[in-house]
């Protein structure tokens, strides 16, 4: 019993692992893709372009001389900073967004749930997100401590956002204030981090082309789209890699599958071919080893579902720290949910089509044979010998901190897990004896539900 | 009425300089109920003989009709129904499916022929008390004696109430008390139920259980004894004696 269970086990952990990466990286790229979309949407708002700069802030003169460019219609200036709220018990981290309340609107949706929207383009007035606000009990009309490079500063909250529009920002952890006042807490008089451009309508890359011009190269100027485009290129890295990994992983998984029911075939010649003289036909024989594979590929791919959907927790944590950004969203997409359990079942029953095959050409006389199985010792050991050197390598080469690491970018590592799972795989025979009663029990399942249309 | 009609079977295995003849020209007749022995020294063909009316391998020349039908040249798929319903097998190592229990390995040629269990629940429990194993139904085959399983095997073979059940050996693998049992089980099935069944053996006592005696010798049949007297099983030797000369 625990010999089966082991190699039931073993049998299935190869689908399992494939059928759990392919889910895990289809979630966390459509998350996180998802998420850095969403934040990039928040904060750039109607903006057609974005002008950054090289390094960490620019002179405002450059608003001036954005606004002279022909094709811009609205230059909204801002600065972005980090900070954190002092006084709360969490000191939850914030980002500040410092603006010029009299342009802002135009090219950001603020929607105001309580209180009013910044006035003047300077005072200690704050407005944040009212999501937010209800986690750290924040009302308006409360003072807020925040850090800032003038060391811990108070700030009234004038106002609370829907979590729509500019209040989806950092998943609401934004804080918006007049443009002076940020300038001024963070060190930054007369200086900007970025600049957000409405274009007349149809000729948005011309003054793109435009702004770069005069500007110079100090400048980034690019759409927020490109940035999206930018992070699925970098996401495509990772996708690749995992692929990789879940292509090695189902390819074992089909391995030792055929390995498996290879063996139950040889082991059960004599059985199979009892069945035979009792009347069971060849497509019953291969049903028979079929319906195993299903089992094996069904229990494989539903615990690889969940494995998918924990690998995908762990790596939407790597994402997040790496666009430094909260991936609030978990989405999990049908379609990656049907192709891994699909890709889990067919590879199961690819790998059992060949033993089945030689399950169903046994014929009835085998019943009565009595020398059973023909392996031989000595190939065994040559067999065992081998493998065992294959694990070696395997994890020679693989032996790296980052195997599992979020850029993979060493062909050798991935060869080498790739050695490491094949020596596994051909190792089984030895882990398991050759004993199974995997058997004949789904057998009868099958029988009573399948016997008569094989008749 | 007959049931079972073989004319000149020839069987050759392999071929060339390994080449061997196990059976040439047998010729054989049952009829319906009837319980004949065949026998013969080792190595003459019985086995053989056996598998080709069983249909578990097919003869090199030669036919087989069973119950009016042709069993020769006959497709693997129609062959395969041929053994599902009309065929019974008793095998001398009895050939149990060890993971199934008493119960199950009975049932087994039905369930491979899907008949629901709701159709032949009766005649299983019916067929499990007759071959004594009532108590044992739940019982895996390993938790049995071998006479045990000669009975589980005996009632599979029964089980779909097949024109013929061919036993190679039955007792070749028990004692002589359980073999006994076994035979008066067998004699029993074909003269109180009107089975008809043929029995490979080697032990006079043996063949002395059944009606007529069909002895073998390299491949062919060369003489047929109705039993019925009182020294059956010294006939018998005597035959055997005879036709060893
Ligand atoms: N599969 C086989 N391949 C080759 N020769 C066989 C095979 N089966 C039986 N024989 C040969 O055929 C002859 C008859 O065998 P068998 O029918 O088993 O005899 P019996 O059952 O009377 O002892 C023997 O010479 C045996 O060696
Ligand atoms: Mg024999």
């Amino acid at each position: 019993m625990r010999i089966r269970k082991t190699r039931t086990a073993l049998t299935t952990i190869g689908i399992i692992l494939g059928v759990a990466v392919i889910l895990g990286i289809s979630i966390t790229n459509i998350s996180t893709v998802a998420a850095f979309t969403d934040m990039i949407d928040s904060i750039t708002g109607k903006s057609d372009f974005t002008i950054n700069s090289v390094s960490e802030s620019f002179d405002e003169k450059t608003l001036d001389e954005v606004d002279k460019i022909s094709g811009v219609e609205v230059a909204a200036p801002g600065i972005s900073r980090g900070s954190r709220l002092t006084k709360k018990k969490e000191k939850p981290d914030v980002r500040i967004i410092g603006i010029d309340p009299s342009i802002d609107r135009k090219v950001r949706d603020y929607s105001i749930a309580n209180g009013e929207f910044l006035k003047s383009d300077e005072g200690r007035s704050i407005i944040i997100v009212e999501e937010f606000a209800k986690e750290n009990k924040i009302k308006v009309g409360d003072k807020l401590e925040l850090a800032t490079d003038k060391g811990f500063s108070v700030f009234s909250v004038i106002g609370l956002l829907d979590k729509t529009g500019v209040g989806r920002f950092q998943n609401g952890s934004a804080i918006f204030m007049p443009l002076k006042t940020a300038q001024n807490e963070f060190n930054l008089d007369n200086r900007l981090t970025f600049i957000d451009v409405i274009s007349t309508k149809d000729d948005v890359e011309q003054t793109i082309k435009k702004t770069k011009k005069i500007l110079g190269g100090n400048f980034v100027v690019e759409r927020p789209a490109k940035r999206v485009e930018a992070m699925e290129e970098s996401l495509k890295a990772l996708q690749i890699g995992l692929s990789f990994f879940s292509a090695v992983a189902l390819f074992v998984g089909g391995f030792l599958i055929f390995n498996t029911l290879s063996m139950v075939v040889i082991e059960r010649t004599k059985e199979l071919g009892l069945l035979r003289s009792i009347g069971a036909s060849r497509s019953q024989l291969a049903t028979l080893i079929l319906t195993e594979a299903l089992i094996i590929g069904f229990i494989g791919s539903v615990i690889g579902l969940i494995a998918g959907l924990l690998l995908a927790r762990g790596l939407i944590y790597i994402m997040s720290e790496t666009i430094q950004s909260n991936i609030s969203t978990f989405e999990v997409p049908l379609r990656g949910l049907i192709a891994s359990i699909f890709v889990g079942i067919v590879i199961s029953v690819i790998a059992s089509l060949q033993p089945a095959l030689t399950a169903s050409r046994i014929p009835p006389l085998m019943a009565i044979r009595t020398n059973r199985g023909e392996s031989s010792s000595s190939k065994n050991y040559l067999l065992l010998i081998s493998s065992l050197l294959i694990i070696v390598v395997g994890v020679a080469t693989s032996y790296r901190p980052q195997i599992f690491g979020y850029l993979p970018g060493s062909t050798l590592s991935q060869a080498g897990a790739f050695l490491l799972l094949l020596g596994v795989a051909l190792l089984t025979p030895f882990l398991v004896k050759p004993f199974s009663s995997l058997f004949s029990r789904p057998f009868l399942i099958f029988a009573r539900s399948e016997g008569r249309l094989a008749s | 009425m007959t049931i079972l009609k073989a004319t000149n079977l020839k069987k050759i295995y392999g071929m060339g300089l390994t080449e061997v003849t196990a059976l040439n020209d047998a010729s054989l007749e049952v009829k319906s109920g009837e319980f004949v022995a065949i026998m013969g020294p080792s190595g003459s063909g019985k086995s053989t003989l056996l598998h080709l009316l069983g249909g578990l391998d097919v003869p090199t020349s030669g036919k087989i009709d069973l119950a009016g039908n042709s069993i020769t040249d006959l497709s693997d798929k129609k062959l395969t129904l041929i053994r599902r319903e009309k065929i019974g097998f008793i095998f001398q190592f009895f050939n149990l499916l060890p993971t199934l229990s008493v119960e199950e390995n009975i049932a087994l040629p039905l369930v491979i022929a899907g008949i629901h269990q709701s159709v032949y629940e009766e005649r299983l429990s019916k067929l499990i008390e007759t071959v004594g194993l009532t108590d044992r139904k739940k019982h895996r085959p390993d938790e049995l004696s071998g006479g045990e399983q000669q009975r589980v095997a005996i009632a599979r073979a029964f089980i779909a109430e097949p024109k013929i059940v061919l036993a190679d050996e039955p007792t070749g693998n028990l004692d002589t008390k359980t073999g006994r049992e076994i035979l008066s089980l067998l004699k029993d099935s074909s003269k109180e139920l009107g089975h008809t069944v043929l029995m490979v053996t080697h032990e006079p006592a043996a063949a002395a259980y059944s009606e007529r005696v069909i002895f073998l010798r390299d491949g062919s049949i060369v003489r047929s004894l109705k039993l019925g007297g009182e020294n059956d099983t010294e006939t018998i030797i005597s035959n055997l004696k005879e036709l060893e000369d």
